[in-house]
């Protein structure tokens, strides 16, 4: 399962997704892969939950689930405050180590720019 | 930079820190290795030495404990003891669309480091957020 996710291919696929939405064989004319290929990756993509299909007239569109963003960013944010938090412990640690200041830390998300 | 118009917005997270604005850029940049909780993204574990070279045009890379070497990006800004920039992209070829920015403030008591990473959203599957590899797995297992 986690040899599927390290699949370059299917990782370029979400790029170019993430660029806009595209059909199989938009995809496959940017991709050395074949077109039952790129739907096959876009199928297990898909059934994932990371990719969404959309019909428009006779054709097929394939984008990013927005919601696999939102996911993504929440992942991203804590990744970030859990490394700030153990820079803060690190760093005030390392300062009461050598005899100055130690106090507790803290962290805390700011409010995010729109 | 240019960056803020995008959309999405960038991540933003803070913390406040007992020391001199001075000592937690030291600490922060040569300190790296040390207080970087996360996985190497290379391989799974725990990188066994992460290191930003400290000038415009430097590395940020890690080195696992089997030896590899990886890099992780290239320093952009190096303005001690307020600002450190670079471009990140661990686990992907290099890039520069995304990029970090930390800001070191002094306030009350210390230091405010303000950490900045713009264009996330590139980051994909491949981000050194081992958490979010697992939700993508997890997230695979049970659509299957």
């Amino acid at each position: 399962m986690l040899g599927a996710l390290s699949d370059p291919t299917r990782q370029t696929v979400l790029d170019l997704l993430r660029q806009r939405p595209s059909t199989v064989g938009d995809l496959a004319s940017r991709l050395p892969v074949s077109r039952p290929a790129v739907s096959q990756h876009l199928h297990v993509l898909k059934s994932a939950g990371l990719v969404e299909e959309e019909r428009r007239g006779t054709r097929h569109y394939f984008r990013l689930n927005p919601r696999s963003l939102a996911e993504l960013r929440a992942h991203i944010d804590s990744m970030w405050r859990d490394a700030l938090a153990a820079f803060a412990e690190f760093a005030n640690k390392e300062t009461g180590d050598h005899g100055k200041r130690k106090g507790n830390t803290r962290t805390d998300s700011t409010k995010r720019p729109r | 930079m240019g960056k803020e118009k995008e959309t999405p917005a960038p991540i933003r997270q803070s913390v406040h820190v007992d020391c001199s604005i001075e000592e937690t850029f030291r600490l922060f940049t040569e300190g790296f290795g040390e207080w970087w909780p996360l996985p190497s993204c290379a391989e799974g574990e725990k990188a066994e030495h992460i290191d930003i070279e400290p000038w415009r045009g430097g590395k940020v890379s890690e080195r696992t404990r089997s030896g590899k070497e990886h890099e992780w990006g290239t320093v952009i800004a190096w303005d001690p003891p307020d600002r450190v920039e670079f471009t990140w992209h661990p686990g992907r070829p290099d890039d520069s669309d995304q990029t970090v920015t930390v800001d070191f403030r002094v306030e009350a008591d210390g230091t405010r480091v303000t950490l900045t990473h713009y264009g996330w959203q590139w980051a994909g599957v491949a981000t050194c957020a081992s958490r979010f590899a697992t939700f993508v797995a997890e997230q695979m297992l049970v659509a299957v």
